[in-house]
Formats: C-alpha cells, sequence, structure tokens
C-alpha cells in the first residue's frame, strides 16, 4: 500500500458544465481519479466529457463508464486510446456491462445483446474485452520513427493485424493510432465473487469477465479486500455519503467515494478529508495507482492466437 | 460581394509537417491534441466560422497489399480519434463552430446521437455533424462486418439513419424506432443548446446530392472552376426547390488549398516545389488514388503509362482516366505534378488569391470555401499563419469574410435561421 491511500471518485450524473466543474475541483484536491457515469444513468456522455476536462483538469485519471453494448470493440478502443492520447496518460476504462433495456440493432447480423440472458452476455463481454486488448496490442511502442532519410514516418514492420475473431465480436485491426502513453487504460470493475478466480478469456464465470480483468477492483465491503487482491493489482474500499467524512481504516490501497452529488457534503470532503489522505501526483494513472507496467507492456502476438489480458 | 463568405477548415487529427520545412521541434507532439487546439483558437480569433474534424477508421493497404507505402504518405494514417479532441476544443474556444466526421456505417446510430447530443451540450451549440458513409473495406472489418454495402445502398440507409437519430435527438421520455434496416428502442438523446447538429455532407454522386439535399445544412464539393461550382450549386439549390425547401438554408462550400507567397512568382515557384514528380507529393498521390479507387497502382510501372489491356475489381472509371492521361507519359508525371484536390487554383500573394476567391464567389452566388491542406505529414503553424496573418485579413479588408468581433453563433453563421438556438449564451447569440 502506498504512504497514502489513493482516493477514486464515482462522479453522480450531471450536466457535462458540472461534471467538467467536479473534475477541475477534485484534481485541485488531489484525488488520484474520478469515474464518469455512463450517459445511460442520466449525464452527457462520459468519454467526451472526460477529454472536455482534461485540461481543466490536468493531473487526475479519468476513467470513462462505457458499456460494451453501446459499439463494437473497435470503436471503444479507439476512443480510449485517443483519450488516453489527450490526457498524456491518464485514462481508464470503467467496465460495466448492464442490461439496461435499450435496444439498438441492425440487419448486419452481428450479434446483439438485444433479448439475450446474463449468461450469453457475459461470455460477449469477456469476448468484448479480449478484442480491445487486441487491438491496444496492435502497435509495438516506438512505432513512430519519423525518420526523414527514409521517408518513414511509422515503421510498418511494428504495427500488427491482430485479425481477432472470436465467438461474439470481430474485429480485424490494427487500430490506426499509435500506443498511448499508458500502452492501453486502466481497466476499472465493481469486484465480483467467483467460485475460482481466473483470468483470461473463454474461462470467465458468471458475472466476473469485468471484475477478473480488471486493474484496479472496487469492494463494497471491507472483508473482501483479500479475495479482490487475489485478481487486482490495486483494490478500493467503496465509501458512501454515511462513511465519507471518516472513511473507515482498511487493507485495501485506498477509497473510492461514491455517492456524493453536488452540495455541502461533496466541498466537506474536499476540504476536510482529501487534504489528509490525498497529495497532488503528476505521471501516468497507472503509475501513480502501482499498476505493473508490465501488464500493459507490448506483447508479441499472431492474428489468431489467445489474448493476453 | 454583399455577403461575408461562409469559411470552414477541414483538418485531419494526423501527424503534422515532419519531414518539410516548418516541421516544428517534434514529429511525434501532435498525438496529444494541443496542435489542433491551438489551432482552433487561432481559427476563431481569425474569425474562422469552423472547424471540421475529418475522420477514417483504417490502414489502408491499397498500394503495394500492404502498410509501408500508408506510413510513408500518411494520406489516412496514423490517424487518433476526432471525437474526444473536438470535446476538448470545446472548452478552449467560445464561439467556432466544431463539426465532427462521423459514419453512418460505422457507428450505431444511437451511440452517434448521444455523442452529438454531448459535444452538443459541451460547446453550447456549436456542434455540427460531417456525414459520411465509408467506402473502405478493411474499416467494415475492424468492426465485425466483411464489406460495405454498394454505394447507393449506403445512402438509402444512411436516409433511414438520419431518420432515427432525429427521433432521438427531438424526442422525450423513451424512444422506439423501427425501420428496416435499423431497430432502436431507449431513452431519448434530447439536444440541450439546438434543436440538431449543424448537419454536413459532401455528395458529389446523383445519391449523394439527393441525400445532401435533403439534409445538409453546409455541403462540401470539389467541382473544379467556376463553372462547375456554379453547376453544383446551381443543382442542389434546384433538388432542394423542387422538394419544396428553401434553397438558402443550404450553403455550398468548396474545397481549396491556397498556396500564399510574397509575391506572385514566389507563391508559383512553391506551388512547383510542393507538386513535382520527385518531391514525395508523387508517393501521396499515388497512395491516395490506390485508396479511393481501391486499385493496386504499385502492379503497374510507375515511369510508363498504364496498360491498356490493364483490368481492375476497383473503380473502373478512374482506371479509364488514368490509362488516357498516361498513354503518352507516365503515372509520375501525371500524378506527380497534381495537388490536394481544389475547386480553384489558388496561387499568390495573400491580394491575388483574395481577388481570386472574391471572384469565383461572384460569379457561382455564394456560399464560401472549406480551407484544407492534408491529410498527414502536411500542416504545419507557418501555413496556418500565411492563411490567417495573410490571406484572412485581406479578405476581410474587402468586407468578404468576417472577423472575430462581429456577432453570431456557428448555427446562425452558417444557416441563418434567424432565431437563436435556446441555451446559446447570449454573448454568442444574434444581436450581441
Amino acid at each position: 500500500m502506498p504512504t497514502r491511500p489513493t482516493v477514486l471518485w464515482l462522479l453522480e450524473p450531471a450536466s457535462a458544465r458540472d461534471t467538467v466543474r467536479a473534475i477541475a475541483e477534485l484534481d485541485l484536491a488531489g484525488a488520484d481519479a474520478v469515474v464518469l457515469p455512463a450517459e445511460s444513468r442520466g449525464g452527457p456522455e462520459p468519454l467526451l466529457t472526460a477529454a472536455a476536462a482534461a485540461r481543466r483538469a490536468p493531473r487526475i485519471g479519468l476513467i470513462a463508464e462505457i458499456s460494451p453494448w453501446s459499439q463494437p470493440p473497435f470503436l471503444t478502443a479507439r476512443a480510449l486510446n485517443t483519450l488516453d492520447a489527450l490526457t498524456r496518460g491518464r485514462a481508464g476504462w470503467f467496465v460495466t456491462a448492464e442490461d439496461t433495456g435499450a435496444v439498438c440493432a441492425d440487419d448486419s447480423g452481428r450479434w446483439n445483446p438485444a433479448g439475450t440472458g446474463p449468461r450469453e452476455r457475459e461470455e460477449a463481454l469477456a469476448d468484448y474485452l479480449a478484442a480491445t486488448a487486441a487491438l491496444w496490442n496492435s502497435w509495438e511502442p516506438h512505432a513512430i520513427v519519423a525518420d526523414v532519410p527514409s521517408g518513414r514516418y511509422v515503421d510498418a514492420d511494428c504495427v500488427h493485424v491482430p485479425g481477432y475473431r472470436g465467438p461474439y465480436y470481430a474485429t480485424r485491426g490494427p487500430l490506426n493510432a499509435p500506443r498511448p502513453p499508458q500502452g492501453r487504460p486502466v481497466r476499472v470493475a465493481d469486484f465480483a465473487a467467483a467460485a475460482e478466480p481466473s483470468r483470461g478469456t473463454g474461462c470467465a464465470a458468471p458475472g466476473t469477465a469485468a471484475s477478473d480483468t480488471a486493474d484496479v477492483l472496487l469492494v463494497a465491503d471491507e472483508s473482501e479486500v483479500a479475495a479482490a487482491a487475489a485478481t487486482a493489482s490495486h483494490v478500493l474500499l467503496r465509501v458512501g455519503p454515511e462513511r465519507a467524512l471518516d472513511p473507515p481504516p482498511t487493507g485495501a490501497d485506498g477509497y473510492a467515494f461514491h455517492g456524493i452529488g453536488p452540495g455541502a457534503l461533496f466541498g466537506r470532503v474536499l476540504h476536510e478529508v482529501l487534504p489528509a489522505a490525498a497529495a497532488a501526483r503528476d505521471g501516468l494513472l497507472r503509475d501513480r495507482l502501482g499498476l505493473p507496467a508490465g501488464d500493459f507492456d507490448y506483447v508479441p502476438c499472431e492474428a489468431g492466437t489467445e489474448v493476453p489480458l | 460581394m454583399n455577403t461575408p463568405m461562409t469559411l470552414g477548415w477541414f483538418v485531419n487529427y494526423m501527424p503534422t509537417g515532419w519531414n518539410r520545412p516548418w516541421s516544428g521541434p517534434d514529429p511525434r507532439a501532435w498525438t496529444d491534441g494541443t496542435f489542433y487546439v491551438d489551432m482552433a483558437r487561432a481559427l476563431e480569433r481569425s474569425g474562422i466560422d469552423f472547424i471540421m474534424l475529418e475522420d477514417s477508421s483504417v490502414v489502408p493497404e491499397n498500394f503495394g497489399g500492404d502498410m509501408v507505402a500508408e506510413f510513408k504518405a500518411t494520406v489516412k494514417a496514423p490517424k487518433h480519434d476526432p471525437l474526444p479532441l473536438a470535446a476538448a476544443i470545446s472548452q478552449a474556444t467560445e464561439r467556432l463552430g466544431i463539426v465532427t466526421t462521423m459514419s453512418t456505417s460505422l457507428y450505431p446510430p444511437d451511440r452517434l446521437a448521444r455523442m452529438q447530443a454531448t459535444l452538443d451540450e459541451l460547446s453550447g451549440g456549436r456542434s455540427g455533424w460531417n456525414i459520411v458513409t465509408s467506402f473502405e473495406d478493411l474499416a467494415a472489418q475492424n468492426v465485425g462486418l466483411e464489406k460495405l454495402w454498394e454505394h447507393d445502398e449506403r445512402y438509402r440507409r444512411a436516409d433511414e439513419y438520419l431518420r432515427a437519430t432525429s427521433a432521438l435527438w427531438s424526442g422525450e421520455g423513451e424512444v422506439s424506432f423501427d425501420g428496416e434496416y435499423y431497430r432502436l428502442r431507449g431513452p431519448a438523446a434530447p439536444l440541450t443548446a439546438a434543436d440538431r447538429p449543424v448537419l454536413c455532407q459532401a455528395g458529389g454522386s446523383p445519391a449523394g446530392m439527393d441525400f445532401a439535399a435533403e439534409w445538409a445544412d453546409l455541403i462540401v464539393a470539389v467541382p473544379v472552376g467556376p463553372a462547375a461550382m456554379k453547376a453544383y450549386r446551381d443543382g442542389i439549390r434546384e433538388r432542394i426547390e423542387r422538394a419544396g425547401g428553401d434553397p438558402d438554408r443550404c450553403r455550398v462550400l468548396y474545397m481549396v488549398t491556397p498556396i500564399l507567397g510574397e509575391t506572385d512568382a514566389e507563391a508559383r515557384a512553391k506551388r512547383d516545389r510542393m507538386y513535382s514528380p520527385d518531391s514525395d507529393n508523387f508517393l501521396r498521390r499515388i497512395v491516395q488514388l490506390s485508396n479511393i479507387s481501391e486499385i493496386d497502382f504499385a502492379r503497374f510501372d510507375l515511369d510508363g503509362p498504364v496498360p491498356a489491356d490493364a483490368t481492375t475489381n476497383g473503380a473502373q472509371s478512374i482506371l479509364d482516366t488514368m490509362k488516357r492521361l498516361t498513354a503518352n507519359s507516365s503515372l509520375r508525371e501525371v500524378l506527380g505534378s497534381t495537388g490536394e484536390s481544389t475547386s480553384l487554383e489558388l496561387v499568390g500573394t495573400p491580394a491575388t488569391v483574395a481577388d481570386r476567391m472574391i471572384e469565383a464567389m461572384d460569379h457561382v452566388g455564394g456560399d464560401g470555401f472549406l480551407l484544407f491542406h492534408g491529410g498527414g505529414g502536411i500542416i504545419t503553424r507557418h501555413y496556418l499563419d500565411e492563411v490567417l496573418d495573410g490571406l484572412v485579413p485581406e479578405l476581410q479588408r474587402r468586407g468578404a469574410a468576417r472577423t472575430m468581433d462581429e456577432p453570431g453563433a456557428f448555427r446562425q453563421r452558417t444557416a441563418d435561421r434567424g432565431h437563436a438556438p435556446p441555451g446559446v449564451p447570449r454573448d454568442v447569440g444574434p444581436g450581441a
């Protein structure tokens, strides 16, 4: 555990303007990261709002909640890749895959979650995560050579076609943008207990695909910290409004404040709690959270092989 | 001319100039978006109406069957996602219009509607959508499709797509849409600042022009020369009138790439250097041509004519044209000496070029220009300065372009709808 606890803040849905302002205030208060809620919770689209906040909030990690059911994995991988570039390495993805009841289907024959059951959605989520990981691994870190004599801007040998084909999703790749500062965004999820926690695709126990592959897990109760720490590098204890002014001691790496909208409590936590807990820290989000760089490194792979998550 | 022209700038979130004079210190710096956010601020200061961010989702392999040539020419790749950049620009500007390109073939309609609604909110009603349907099968394979639909079918689908997104933008509560191609059910995505994004489209074909006439507030085209420009605009206006619409609700903008110098001769010499068969321009042009035609021109002898018996599964018309043009010369000679697609050749001092633009507008009847100097690896701050500090002030002195101090939000400037979009800050609304 770092000397100070990590402070992550799950924002309540609000207008784009209020969300950007809240992020700027949390940045000044020294919070490590914010999670912007999905638009299905009643606010603006979180990835764009995070990008809008990036310059007013120059240090804080910006984690967007994006549902895999909203668009093909290529578009999610690309958008998060760009958010990481725009924020110089502060992007994260809060992976949730709730069934909101919304339907957006077309006649292309691609798999669609509408009308499917929880087990099928869970398998599809694992597949989606593998597809995005394959795309984030399609560019080697030093692919841009900008070599004037040979006229090469990118070394084509350092860009690979993943040709990902899973049971639910297919994406040829590569991404059309270079590898971003963190390699890939930090993945955050709520902890879901499994009988036998396991990583990787194809072996996800029901309800655990996001949890199994997260770098950072949020637990609702202190009793879950040890189990969560078995799969994730970084574990944060959720703290709601009732304990926000006096967070309980924890064996976790820090706290995930949630359920605190604009108002007096928001200000009191910022001014009374965060100064003792948080410190303004610069650099990549993954480094601030103490995540092993190895997980973000480029992994050589060939089309059609299993994707390391 | 009586009304100031509408001016936009079309730009790619791609590498800036890196292997040419005035490239700046860091060939990788473009990735964090700072260059383009600074550029947007500069456009706003100069009274430019809007920035349009291009998009595509592919690393082409058309020339030579791999990515090698593309990564030298950087016509389409590498490229970052323009949407988060647009969001960043919205916070750095106050009145510049921000138009993002999104493909109806790649994005699900409800995702697109919600992204546009958020850009509308972030920008206070200054957002626009450049509607494209994509044409690259490799892009289709990135999103799990085998290939894209045929050209006219893509436009039929796009028409239904627009009806679906419009239903989400104008709806309240739960919205249902059941079409031939798309089926939606979910919460509305109402726009907070405007009634819908400013819709832009570049339709050259009959199907494209019909689509543009039905939906677009701004149309971008590259007919070459004042006569063709006028014919194109008249064709669009006629289509709108035939459908019972007001042709003045739509602005037609022509793509141009001005090349400026302190003397006309200097500008011409600059043009000759930029567009010469022995410069890297030739590689760009032939990669670009391979991309749009899906013909691998690497199969042919670049220093000879295209063989008369050559065949293709790509664009037959482009192959035939190249056979004709190269009959007594070579691919290198023909392609190397042309530049970006441009409606007018604008080469000279700022005064010469301003006069030529005004002359063309007087002949055509309107409505403005879309400046372009790309795709990747081309644009520099130096070029921006030449246009924004050289050409634009010349246009302003002649009353042909607006200045930053003139009132009017993007929507009034481009569409003159005559009403303030609800929620637009007062200081950028009409009459401010």
